[in-house]
């Protein structure tokens, strides 16, 4: 793994909403390959930081570099291109409830069907193979509304791989799901990575997700990147933040409701 | 909303339209609207020719029933109606389906696979309701009509021919075209509030409530209120007699 690349950097990013400041000037890279791990309390901000990497917001100042170019000004047609480059597993999976799994999944490639010429029966190739990939088999046919919350994370995932993107990152992605479903889902993000060596950017607040995915980990703390190390680093750390984030412990202003 | 409607309106004209889509939404706007809109039609047409007949009858006026019930339904009644029942069946539908997909991501996932939700969404919903309403409103005046007849001639005894005669000769083809045109726009203005309200929900179960019953309400209050200003519109400066 070339950890000099840098894929994706965040330069002071800030972002509010109203009066609340959710990112008061994020500097963030990510290097091509690796495993980045962002945790943080809830409502911290690390989905919206995911969300202006994709232009689903833009950020009030600051510069997001993807592949070298700014992608802030960027709009929506010029985002087509990064947006190829990147897949995205939301955090309820976002599946179109009105299709089928296998319309879900071959849905990115029949926009692109045109453009790429794919034939049906390559489609239907893909469609088998990326299911497969994340072990969900002969479910072709089901309905979102008939799978449980780990199927449908599979699903998103298996949408998200369709079109061999360079990035994947994934919101939330244990979040709701039983600790064994968790642990399949760890392992599958480990997987997508050494099979299709895609680099991985993952928001959660799950510490086993931590442990056993992240090459690095950046913890978001008043809309900033209190801490950028190794996870064996982060365990082992004397900050009482991130000490008490990772064992769980909270602090005296957290329990005065 | 302005905005909005702008948008759309460019990627109506430089966007390749999206067929399937398009095609699912004419037949959930139009083709299943049909029952509730003929039903609406009819039954509006058979109590106004028989409230008309009540009151002419007394002057001996029967046979100019016709011609009076039959040019309110086309001008006022038939558009106006079936667009209140668009509103509360088509809008209510649409904005419910709109919020739901935008809280549960589902907008968003569209954005991130490069998808553009105007395009995709918005402009289908358009195009179906700006081809249906108007033939929606032909079929409810059609009904209407009909239904006038059915009631003022063989149940109450309106001398038929004449009729007829007095809806000829007093009725125009303007007088459908007034109907269609209203049509046209009420259209416009039920698919812009109800995707509007659909798109801008909040998050949660309760905005999605929020967000259908204004979709309905703020529908049929505008529908409404442009009636008399299309009336006005139309008789004044479009059709001048």
């Amino acid at each position: 793994m070339n950890e000099q690349t840098t894929i994706i950097r965040f330069e002071e990013i800030k972002k509010s909403f109203g009066k609340q400041s959710v990112l008061r000037g994020i500097n963030l890279g990510i290097y091509q390959g690796e495993s980045l791990v962002i945790i943080g309390r809830s409502g911290c901000g690390k989905s919206v930081l995911l969300k202006n990497l994709i232009g689903l917001f833009k950020p009030d100042s600051g510069r997001i570099f993807v592949d070298g170019r700014d992608v802030v000004p960027m709009n929506e047609k010029e985002m087509v291109s990064v947006r190829q480059k990147i897949g995205i597993v939301f955090q309820g999976g976002a599946l179109f409830d009105s299709f089928t799994v296998e319309e879900n999944v071959a849905f990115p490639l029949l926009e692109e069907k045109k453009k790429n010429g794919y034939t049906d029966a390559e489609i239907a190739e893909r469609v088998t193979e990326v299911l497969d990939a994340v072990e969900l088999h002969n479910q072709h046919n089901k309905m979102p509304s008939e799978l449980s919350g780990g199927m449908k994370k599979r699903v998103a995932l298996a949408r998200a791989i369709i079109r061999k993107p360079e990035v994947i990152v994934y919101d939330e992605p244990t979040t709701g799901l039983d600790p064994i479903m968790t642990d399949s889902i760890n392992k599958l993000i480990n997987r997508m990575r050494e099979k299709y060596g895609i680099t991985s950017i993952v928001v959660t607040h799950d510490m086993k997700t931590v442990f056993s995915c992240a090459d690095r980990v950046a913890m978001i703390h008043e809309g900033k990147i209190h801490t950028l190390d190794a996870p064996e680093k982060l365990r082992a750390s004397a900050d009482t933040i991130v000490h008490n984030f990772i064992e769980g412990i909270s602090g005296d202003a957290d329990v005065e409701f | 909303m302005g905005i909005f409607m702008a948008e759309t309106f460019v990627c109506l004209i430089t966007r390749p339209l999206r067929v399937e889509q398009t095609v699912q939404q004419l037949y959930f706007v139009g083709v299943l609207s049909q029952f509730v809109v003929l039903v609406t039609g009819i039954f509006t047409g058979a109590v106004f020719a028989a409230q008309i007949q009540f009151q002419f009858a007394k002057l001996g006026m029967e046979s100019a029933t016709g011609s009076v019930a039959t040019l309110a339904i086309c001008r006022e009644l038939g558009p106006v109606l079936t667009a209140l029942m668009i509103a509360g069946r088509v809008g209510s539908a649409m904005a419910a389906e709109l919020a739901t997909m935008k809280i549960s991501e589902q907008i968003d996932a569209l954005r991130a696979l490069a998808v553009y939700p105007v395009e995709y969404l918005i402009v289908p919903r358009y195009v179906a309701m700006m081809i249906s309403l108007p033939l929606l409103v032909a079929l409810a005046i059609t009904g209407g009509i009909i239904a006038g007849y059915v009631v003022a001639v063989p149940l109450l005894g309106v001398d038929g021919p004449y009729y007829w005669d007095n809806i000829n000769k007093f009725v125009e083809a303007k007088d459908i075209w007034i109907g269609l045109i209203k049509a046209f726009f009420f259209s416009i203005i039920i698919v812009t509030v109800a995707c509007h309200k659909g798109l801008s929900s909040g998050s949660g179960a309760e905005s999605v409530g929020k967000a259908t019953t204004e979709a309905a309400v703020n529908a049929s209050i505008s529908v409404l209120i442009a009636n008399f200003f299309f009336t006005l519109i139309l008789l004044k400066f479009v059709f001048p007699t």
